[in-house]
């Protein structure tokens, strides 16, 4: 048997071993969802990628074609259920772009609040499954210890843990209750030393270290042709963060860096995540101080929304990258066509590339720092 | 509330126990139901929302392992039930049937979630969702909840290992699966990779 | 396997569109996206072919279809590199299919779409994704939903649907009798 093998394999050795095509099926731990992926390998090492999807096609392109604009909110959060209030959020700012309505001021403050929270909770869920993928149990449970927090503060607030619908086109739904405020406070005092905690968990580790460092480089000016977006683009050392470039709602009035990593492994994809927790924590906290205490937090909607004719287009940075809805109305109560763009699925399309020449090791890797939602995909 | 099991007391004909067998059987069948429900292995087969609320259900705070289902195994040779969270498409609904055939009787179903119940919030004007998941597989247990809470997931477990108390436990037959006209076609991986 | 034809280039136009096509006429700026409004710098990229429409929040431009993949081309040139997608939308009464393509850059996030019809008959066009990457399986999609083929893409065949589907589902004509497809009560 041949010896020397090297600790990064970019040819494969030929001619000792032949080509075998292994299913990664629909039905796999570790593709996070319903994704195929058909993977040509030679011995251990990977020559190519095709991934197949659809398998959780639930055609909300077409339901949106025959609900109104409010009973769509509810699909929205289906989306990338991770991010349910990000995706609520890009929805009503587009049905406020079409009626030209602006939320009222409260509402504005509580839906970043909400926005940051559910960032937190998406990265936390992130960071156990990564942890999980890469064989170590312990931090599954440590995350989801500290993602119930999150939840039952949601629940509290929305009613539901998972798939929110509290953010709505005219502002927020209602008013949260008394105890929400001290309820975020204590949750920020708490966490803030916890992804420290984290860091001491996994970082180190010299598995996680030698798993991750320098796998999977995604180059900036592939990942822009690739229309990736979210940290995966940001740890390529690209600086696009819709809440600095093209700020919606308030997020100009806080001061709050982007996290963005040169390297374009997979060990900056990791680093670039964690250190968004902690710059959500840091918005949460001046949101808090900054909200005025009392107001209205919807402002009045006609009863039948009916989309005016034209085309509409609104985004939102989502947890894992950017959401964007389109509407092309026509003055019905529905709309004509609505495309939902999700940041998972031009994400995917660079994996392919850059998981030539790695080992099936290495495609778990990389594929869990892409953190990808296969129903954000296949809608 | 303490569980309310007597409004599911309808067991079907091929579910009732039989009375022939005399005592030792008898007893012997309530230790095979007894072992059989407290260490059921769940497959995991997550497919949306649902599947977070299983993950909750299975991580620190809702634990399930306290109820026995601690492996959650991957390959079906292994598992004992499968709980199908998360909406079932006409093109997976083929691979979960196979699936459900892979997996070694004795076997049980829990439809969690209101997808997998008849459809969900995808039942009208949809051309690409499964309306309930018991046109595919036969189940055992129905969950309703969008998505459920883990609360609810864990009623339905319990609810499960009630069942399975009742059921016979030696000559325990198979449950007939419904008829679904899919055919899932026989694939080739190296005629599904191209490359790109 | 790269489909190195030459591309098409006599597709048939949609009949409120104007066919005629001034070549080259328009010098093109350099990298500048401050300054000038958007409408205005974008309109200095493309030339008057193509028409600003202002309906709607969206900044769009009806471009022909045949020079559709050369007004991409100069965009990227110019320093719009973000495609953020490609979708169509079926108007049957026109009898066409409107492409959309939504183009932003990595800068300074600013965006409008391009709009281009196509015949509802024989829906083909040019790909674009030899100019952003992205585009191919975005176009993909377009092709599994709608069943608008692209010239020399590299890899077009169903994405999101069985390869056995029979049928484009999101046009508006779409008829499914194989799987259930229940009509909400009342639409």
């Amino acid at each position: 048997m041949n010896n020397d093998v090297k600790s990064e394999v970019s040819q494969p050795q030929a001619p000792y071993y032949d080509e075998m095509f292994i299913n990664m099926g629909p039905q796999h731990p570790s593709t996070h969802g319903v994704l195929r992926l058909v993977v040509k390998l030679a011995g251990e090492t990977v020559l190519g990628v095709s991934p197949h999807m659809g398998y959780v096609h639930r055609s909300i392109e077409k339901m949106g074609e025959t609900l109104s604009p409010m009973q769509f909110i509810h699909l929205t959060s289906r989306l990338d259920y991770l991010s349910a209030h990000m995706n609520n959020w890009a929805w009503a700012m587009l049905v406020e772009k079409a009626l030209g309505i602006k939320p009222p001021e409260r509402a504005e403050y509580l839906r970043v609040i909400m926005a940051e929270l559910t960032r937190i909770a998406s990265h936390q869920l992130w960071w156990g499954v990564f942890g999980m993928d890469l064989g170590a149990f312990t931090p599954f449970l440590y995350a989801f210890r500290d993602r119930e927090k999150i939840n039952d503060i949601f629940e509290k607030t929305c009613g539901s843990r998972l798939t929110m619908h509290y953010i709505c086109p005219g502002g927020v739904f209602e008013e949260p209750d008394a105890e929400f405020e001290s309820d975020v406070r204590s949750f920020i005092k708490y966490f803030a030393p916890v992804i420290d905690e984290y860091e001491r968990l996994l970082s180190g580790n010299i598995i996680i270290q030698e798993r991750t460092r320098g796998v999977g480089v995604l180059p900036a000016d592939r990942a822009k042709a690739y229309g990736c977006t979210g940290p995966v683009l940001r740890a390529s050392g690209v600086d696009y963060d819709l809440r600095k470039v093209q700020p919606y709602g308030v997020y100009n009035r806080f001061e709050f860096k982007t996290a963005v990593a040169n390297e374009g492994d997979s060990w900056a994809r990791y680093k670039v995540r964690l250190e968004e927790m902690r710059q959500s924590l840091e918005i949460i906290r001046q949101a808090l101080d900054q909200m005025p205490k009392d107001g209205p937090v919807r402002e009045k909607l006609p009863s039948v929304i009916k989309i005016p004719p034209g085309r509409y287009f609104a985004r939102a940075e989502a947890a894992r990258g950017e959401i964007a809805f389109f509407v092309v109305g026509d003055g019905k109560p529905v709309p004509w066509r609505l495309k939902i763009r999700s940041p998972n699925f031009s994400n995917l399309q660079a994996f392919p590339e850059i998981i030539r020449g790695w080992r099936v090791a290495d495609i778990v890797t990389v594929l869990s720092t892409f953190d990808i939602v296969v129903p954000d995909i296949d809608r | 509330m303490a569980l309310d099991v007597k409004s599911n007391e309808h067991i079907p004909e091929h579910r009732q126990a039989s009375l022939e067998g005399g005592y030792f059987l008898t007893r012997f069948d309530w230790l095979l139901n007894w072992a059989r429900s407290n260490s059921l292995w769940p497959l995991t087969f997550g497919t949306s929302c649902c599947a977070i609320e299983m993950m909750c259900t299975g991580a620190s705070r809702h634990d399930w392992s306290r109820f026995g289902f601690e492996v959650a195994r991957a390959t079906p040779r292994q598992a004992d039930m499968i709980v199908v969270a998360g909406t079932i498409c006409y093109k997976l609904a083929p691979r979960l049937r196979r699936l459900y055939l892979q997996m070694p009787d004795p076997k049980w179903v829990i439809a969690m979630g209101a997808c997998t119940v008849s459809g969900g919030p995808f039942y009208y004007d949809n051309y690409s969702v499964v309306k309930g998941v018991d046109k595919i597989l036969p189940v055992d247990v129905y969950l309703p909840g969008c998505p459920p809470r883990p609360e609810g997931l864990l009623h339905a477990l319990m609810l499960l290992q009630e069942k399975i108390k009742k059921e016979p436990g030696l000559f325990r037959k198979a449950r007939p699966l419904p008829d679904f006209p899919f055919e899932l076609p026989e694939s080739d991986p190296s005629k599904d990779y191209t490359g790109r | 396997m790269k489909n190195t034809d030459k591309p098409r280039t006599d597709y048939a136009q949609a009949s409120d569109l104007t066919s005629e096509a001034k070549q080259g006429a328009v010098e093109l700026p350099k990298n500048d996206l401050q300054g000038n409004s958007l409408a205005s710098a974008v309109l200095a990229i493309l030339g008057p072919e193509a028409k600003l429409e202002a309906a709607g929040s969206e900044i769009t431009f009806r471009v022909p279809a045949t020079q559709l993949h050369d007004f991409c081309q100069r965009l990227k040139d110019a320093g719009w590199d973000f495609l953020v997608f490609v979708t169509a939308v079926d108007f049957p009464d026109q009898d066409a299919f409107e492409l959309v393509y939504e183009i932003s850059n990595y800068k300074d996030a600013q965006h409008f779409c391009l709009v281009t019809n196509i015949p509802r008959n024989e829906p083909v066009i040019r790909t674009v994704s030899d100019i952003w990457r992205t585009a191919e399986w975005h176009e993909r999609e377009v092709y599994d939903l709608f069943g608008i083929r692209f010239d020399s893409h590299p890899d077009l065949r169903r994405i999101l649907l069985d390869d056995t589907w029979k049928g484009y589902p999101l046009r508006k004509d779409y008829k499914d009798e194989l799987h259930e497809m229940i009509r909400r009560p009342g639409s």
